[in-house]
């Protein structure tokens, strides 16, 4: 399964199998886990990553009250 | 096209929560990196951050896939920066986002806050971390991973350059990353906040 999850990160996973893959995954913790550890030394190796110290969980208690709204456009506003 | 983004957006869009906070994880460093060139304040910088993918997930119907999300989501974060100082009337650095114009893609900067002596020399580690990691790895393994993720390169070229099969290739990678992920752990884990879970 983690080289299913290493192919989908490297964008090698066909989508038939990528579905099934979220399906099995979706509330793995362990999926979650090494889906930020791979991504994480990816950066690293590029020289293109800081510290996440639970910035991304922050993110995303905060979406836990936000619902997907159809009328509106976050580049509405837009230079 | 990035099929993997376009697939987790896809799925947020039928309603996979699950799906956006994947995004999340991938993503909010590059967003913050990207807000931080106009928000001097950490903590601002965190809000802002927040704000941006507020507007993403709330809009994500509006994503149509016509440009990559990467760089859908970098305007939103270059619009949530600006309406902040807007609001707060301070003024903008001179900084740009970067594209390369042949492509269509945003140039990725490199992401270090050379400011914040403690964030540095963590990442100073993580660096070493990652350089040691390395030379653990069997040979086959460090120049799979290494093509992939320094040099960008897809699995079909990174078979031609081994002359090894395809099937070779991605368990090698997969290999490398379990490898140095069990290696690093203990750098790592620090910077997986548990409560996730």
């Amino acid at each position: 399964m983690k080289e299913s999850l290493s192919m989908y990160i490297d964008f090698e996973l066909v989508t038939d199998k990528a579905e099934n893959f979220f399906v099995d995954f979706r509330d793995d913790t362990d999926f979650r886990d090494n889906w930020f550890y791979y991504h994480f030394l990816g950066d690293i190796m590029r020289g293109q990553s800081t510290p996440d110290d639970g910035f991304s969980l922050r993110i995303i208690e905060k979406l836990n009250n936000i619902e997907i709204d159809p009328l509106f456009d976050p580049l509405s506003s837009e230079d | 096209m990035d099929t993997t983004d376009l697939d987790l957006v896809k799925r947020t869009q039928l309603g996979d929560r699950h799906a956006f906070d994947l995004l999340v994880i991938k993503y909010q460093r590059r967003i913050a990196y990207v807000i931080s060139r106009y928000i001097r304040s950490p903590q601002q910088v965190e809000e802002v951050t927040q704000e941006a993918f507020v507007n993403a997930y709330r809009g994500i119907l509006t994503f149509q896939g016509k440009s990559q999300f990467s760089t859908w989501l970098h305007r939103i974060g270059v619009n949530a920066a600006k309406n902040h100082l807007s609001a707060e009337r301070v003024r903008l650095s001179l900084y740009e986002p970067s594209y390369n114009v042949e492509t269509n893609e945003l140039i990725e900067p490199v992401i270090i806050d050379t400011e914040d002596p403690e964030r540095l020399l963590i990442a100073k580690q993580l660096a070493e971390g990652i350089s040691n990691a390395l030379k653990i790895l069997p040979k086959d393994l460090c120049q799979a991973i290494t093509l992939r993720e320094i040099n960008g390169m897809s699995y079909s070229e990174i078979a031609v350059v081994m002359k090894c099969p395809l099937g070779t290739v991605r368990s090698r990678i997969s290999r490398a990353r379990e490898i140095m992920t069990d290696s690093l752990r203990p750098l790592l884990e620090p910077h997986r906040d548990r409560r996730a879970r």
